[in-house]
């Protein structure tokens, strides 16, 4: 008998999704401005008077926006079903849909701010 | 063990039975005790002590502080009385009361009869003690740490500061760390299997809610610093250039690593204090608790959160903006899961007919106190203001409303409200009125006066000021507040000294709760409950008032007590279903020893005996696989008879047992620690001056090709010996076994090489020394893992191990599956990466 079998804890794995790829959008901005400044990608130019790096950011950013989006839909289409109960797919919802305002928020100063000053 | 043994026929005879299984012995057989409720006492206890150490080190500090040019202390005495003030506050009473009180609690409230893994909560006791000792030995040999809680480089290098007062707090914190994760990788497994019949994840008491998060963010956020201190011990001992800016280091690589632990840490000492608040206030509100779930969701939300705050502890440090804004951005919403809970225990307690006892009165010095001390972290969160207040009594004041009010007043509250439960006794109302008054106005005395000093320009850490320049009655009136303060906390004492003798006797359930720990007899019984109840509710008591008859009744499950049986359910996950019976261990030296050696090899590092530091070493070592010897079965056992009509498997022959999942959390830590090892290697990489290096690594080609030989060999032979186990197939079953010794033996040889043969001296660059910890580390885990195959041979041949009785080969796997994969990503970093990047 698996361990996933046998408590069910995907359940578990769920309900922290949304805040895993929060986490793993935090810290791809936050290792890729480092990385990107090191090496200087601010400096070439990119469309409309933005760089490579914004751009590169904003790519990453906009992928993990994606991902929540698609987990959000995954959620809402097993809210009413499902092998988890009805309490743990409520707060999964919930979780998913506050890691996505919470991405969005920490994303947005890219579009404000030049990357490497 | 006699399983056969026919049930108890009286409670009494029910009562004597369980007591001989659970109860530690006298005498010197203290020290072997297991049992939940005396080590989490324990645990409680000696971090009410250092609470008392800390606070008079404070004391020292405000009469220090009181008048402009005080000669009441040198610089140098004040630097260790500041320092340890933070350190003792910090790692010796936060963290370890807030643990102790879990222990003691959850298998209370969750309905089992002890933790998951009682006896390694007790060899973490023991680490926190002996650490606890080193660290207070420093201080009354005037060697005590010196360099401020956070122990910033290059100050705390070997260059400024030369003693062993840094190596005191790297070596006498790093153990009481061990205990940390220790206690961290309990509480989560206990919290997810260690439950009675029907207590599904919805029904669990929100504490264990506040509890599985803390813990789980225990087991990711330590390992940052337990890696740094390696690194800065590493350093000082042997001159590996990690935070050295000529030699390729960087000292900011030290304050990424701190407060990547760091912050994390207020939120590990919030939450437990929140989750005594959730559990209190629906009681004392007449009402249950509104919001549940979005109270489960906010504490999920911030145990995330909270990782991405660490950088607004170095704002002035000189990285981009748009960095800065990240950490800013992610302060702030840190603010909105707390926020909710706030609402949800407002909304409760209008809903409900509020009762003023005496922890509720504590409770109220927590909102008003933590409200404000939340509001000016918001402040902080802005760059700009940071900018200004930076090291100042700003921030000291600001970090106690948020320390004091996020955990000194919730823990009183709730050692008031559980402390009839303890003792059997009820507090003075009067007394604990008292105390509460001078500690709820000495604190604002104190600290609300230092927002002042610090925006009148006060800096942190300066042991005399001169007079005239605004800060002087300011301080005074702080330090009067201090001692208010500190009579208030001795009143406390006072209190529940003199109630445990003097107090009135408490009735069963002195505050009207409904979870299940005031179901138990006043004190508990060793082994909490006669029976384990099942439970439809998160209330079960208020369900049924006769909870306790029933249990002492042994009706509902695992009521038949078989001599030498010290069963307790584990369940299932989510639904809570009865899954297996879980056989607790009975009292043993294991513990106790197993933490003396580990002390001996911490003690003789710090003082720099190493070869009797790596003697202490490998008898730990022993002692931990003697430990692991003495679990298990050498036959296939039935299924056990639990009630209700129920049989279930007993743990032997269930492939998910807690021991599994023990590991699983133990290898997250590891993992967490490896991807701040890879953050590091990284970070010098790119940020550090002195980079990149003027030679890498040069090695033989046959030298990763036989590492990554190793490891492919330990991965496939961790597989086949577990299919062999399966299908009953011993001969294949020693062959995959030894294949994975021998690979495990190749690979840690293969990584050993690098340092030796192909690196520069570790000395001359940080690029060596990183890059000889990474392999250091590989060569570690295939080492341990070629002994954990041999173990498991020998454990074999013993007769433990069979098809159903697998639980061996398969840790062992799961051992080789992180080791693998961790040793293919070293082995990557180390010999792909320089490639990749070097110019």
């Amino acid at each position: 008998m698996s361990p996933s079998r046998f408590g069910r804890p995907r359940a578990l794995v769920s309900l922290i999704a949304g805040y895993l790829v929060w986490s793993s959008c935090f810290v791809a901005l936050y290792g890729l401005l480092s990385v990107g400044c090191t090496l200087q990608l601010q400096l070439r130019a990119g469309p409309f008077g933005t760089n490579g790096l914004t751009l590169l950011l904003a790519a990453v950013w906009l992928l993990h926006l994606a991902v929540l989006a698609w987990l959000i839909r995954s959620a809402l289409r097993r809210r009413t079903g499902g092998e988890a109960p009805a309490f743990l797919r409520r707060i999964t919802l919930l979780l998913h849909l506050s890691a996505l305002a919470a991405t969005l928020w920490i994303g947005l100063p890219l579009l404000l701010l030049p990357p490497c000053s | 063990m006699t399983q056969e043994a026919p049930p108890p026929r009286t409670p009494v005879e029910r009562h004597r039975r369980l007591d001989a299984d659970f109860r530690t012995p006298g005498g010197l057989g203290r020290l072997t005790s297991v049992n939940h409720s005396i080590v989490g006492l324990r645990f409680i206890v000696t971090g009410l002590f250092f609470f008392l150490v800390g606070g008079v080190l404070a004391m020292l500090i405000r009469a220090q502080l009181a008048t402009s040019d005080s000669a009441f202390l040198g610089h140098e005495a004040y630097n260790q009385v500041f320092t340890m003030h933070g350190t003792v506050m910090m790692f010796l009473f936060a963290i370890p009361v807030l643990e102790g009180l879990a222990l003691y609690l959850l298998p209370k409230m969750l309905g089992g009869r002890d933790l998951a893994f009682p006896a390694l909560s007790a060899f973490g006791y023991w680490c926190y003690l002996f650490g606890g000792l080193i660290l207070l030995g420093g201080l009354l040999l005037g060697v005590a740490p010196d360099g401020g809680w956070f122990m910033y480089t290059p100050l705390s290098g070997a260059h400024y500061t030369p003693g062993i007062n840094a190596d005191v707090w790297l070596i006498g914190v790093t153990f009481v760390e061990v205990s940390a994760v220790c206690a961290g990788v309990e509480i989560a497994v206990t919290v997810l299997r260690i439950r009675t019949a029907g207590m599904s994840l919805d029904r669990m008491p929100l504490f264990a809610w506040y509890l599985l998060v803390t813990a789980l963010m225990i087991v990711v956020g330590f390992p940052p610093l337990i890696l740094g201190s390696i690194l800065l011990e590493l350093e000082r001992a042997f001159d590996w250039p990690f935070f050295d800016v000529e030699r390729g280091g960087d000292p900011l690589l030290w304050q990424h690593l701190f407060w990547l632990f760091g912050h994390p840490e207020v939120y590990i000492i919030f939450l437990p204090a929140a989750g005594i608040v959730s559990t209190l206030i629906p009681v004392f509100a007449r009402h249950p608790m509104i919001g549940y779930g979005w109270i489960v969701a906010s504490i999920v939300a911030t145990g995330f959160l909270s990782f991405g705050l660490w950088v607004h502890h170095m704002f002035t440090v000189g990285i981009p903006h748009l960095a800065l804004v990240f950490f800013s951005a992610a302060s702030m919403l840190v603010a909105i899961p707390t926020g909710i809970q706030f609402f949800a225990w407002i909304a409760t307690l209008m809903a409900g007919r509020p009762v003023i006892r005496l922890p509720m009165l504590y409770l109220f010095g927590f909102l008003v106190v933590f409200v404000l001390g939340g509001l000016t972290g918001v402040m902080l969160a802005l760059v700009p203001f940071n900018w200004q207040v930076h090291d100042t009594h700003f921030v000291v004041a600001h970090l106690h409303y948020v320390l004091v009010g996020g955990l000194v007043f919730p823990l009183l509250a709730g050692l008031y409200y559980w402390m009839p439960l303890v003792t059997g006794r009820m507090p003075s109302e009067r007394l604990g009125g008292l105390a509460f008054w001078l500690i709820f106005l000495g604190f604002n005395l104190a600290f609300l006066m230092m927002h002042l000093t610090g925006l009148k320009g006060m800096p942190r850490r300066v042991y005399a000021y001169d007079g005239g320049l605004g800060w002087d009655g300011l301080n005074l009136l702080s330090s009067v507040g201090g001692f208010v303060m500190a009579i208030g906390f001795v009143l406390f004492l006072l209190d529940i000294f003199l109630h445990s003798r003097l107090g009135r006797r408490a009735p069963r359930d002195p505050w009207g709760a409904g979870t299940l720990e005031w179901s138990l007899p006043k004190p508990p019984p060793s082994y909490n409950f006669g029976s384990l109840p099942r439970v439809e509710s998160r209330e079960p008591l208020h369900d049924r008032p006769d909870l306790a008859r029933a249990q002492a009744a042994g009706e509902s499950l695992l009521g038949g007590a078989p001599p030498g049986g010290r069963e307790t359910l584990a369940v299932e996950v989510v639904s809570g279903r009865p899954a297996h019976v879980v056989n607790l261990p009975a009292p043993t030296w294991l513990p106790f020893v197993a933490a003396v050696f580990t002390g001996v090899f911490f003690l003789c590092f710090l003082l720099g005996l190493y070869l009797l530091s790596a003697a202490g070493a490998l008898l730990a070592l022993a002692t931990f696989l003697r430990w692991a010897w003495s679990h298990g079965r050498r036959s296939d056992p039935p299924l056990l008879p639990a009630g209700e009509g129920l049989a279930l498997p007993p743990q032997a022959v269930v492939r998910s047992a807690p021991g599994w999942w023990g590991l699983l959390f133990t290898l997250v830590a590891d993992g967490t620690f490896l991807a701040a090892l890879l953050f590091g290697y990284l970070f010098l990489w790119t940020v550090a001056p002195a980079w990149p290096p003027p030679v890498f690594v040069e090695a033989d080609p046959a030298i990763p090709l036989l590492a990554a030989l190793g490891l492919l060999g330990g991965l496939l032979g961790g597989q086949r010996a577990l299919a062999a186990t399966e299908r009953s197939a011993p001969k294949a079953r020693t062959l995959w076994l030894f294949v994975t010794l021998l690979s495990g033996l190749l690979a840690a040889g293969a990584f050993l090489a690098v340092p030796v043969t192909a690196l520069p001296p570790l000395q001359s660059h940080a690029y060596a020394a990183v890059t000889a910890v990474l392999a250091g580390y590989a060569a570690f885990h295939c080492l341990l893992g070629a002994v954990i195959a041999g173990l498991v041979l020998l454990r074999c041949r013993a007769g433990f191990v069979s098809a159903q009785r697998c639980l061996d080969p398969l840790l062992l796997r799961l051992w080789w599956r992180y080791s693998g994969g961790a040793g293919l990503l070293i082995l990557a970093a180390i010999h792909l990466l320089p490639g990749a990047l070097a110019p």
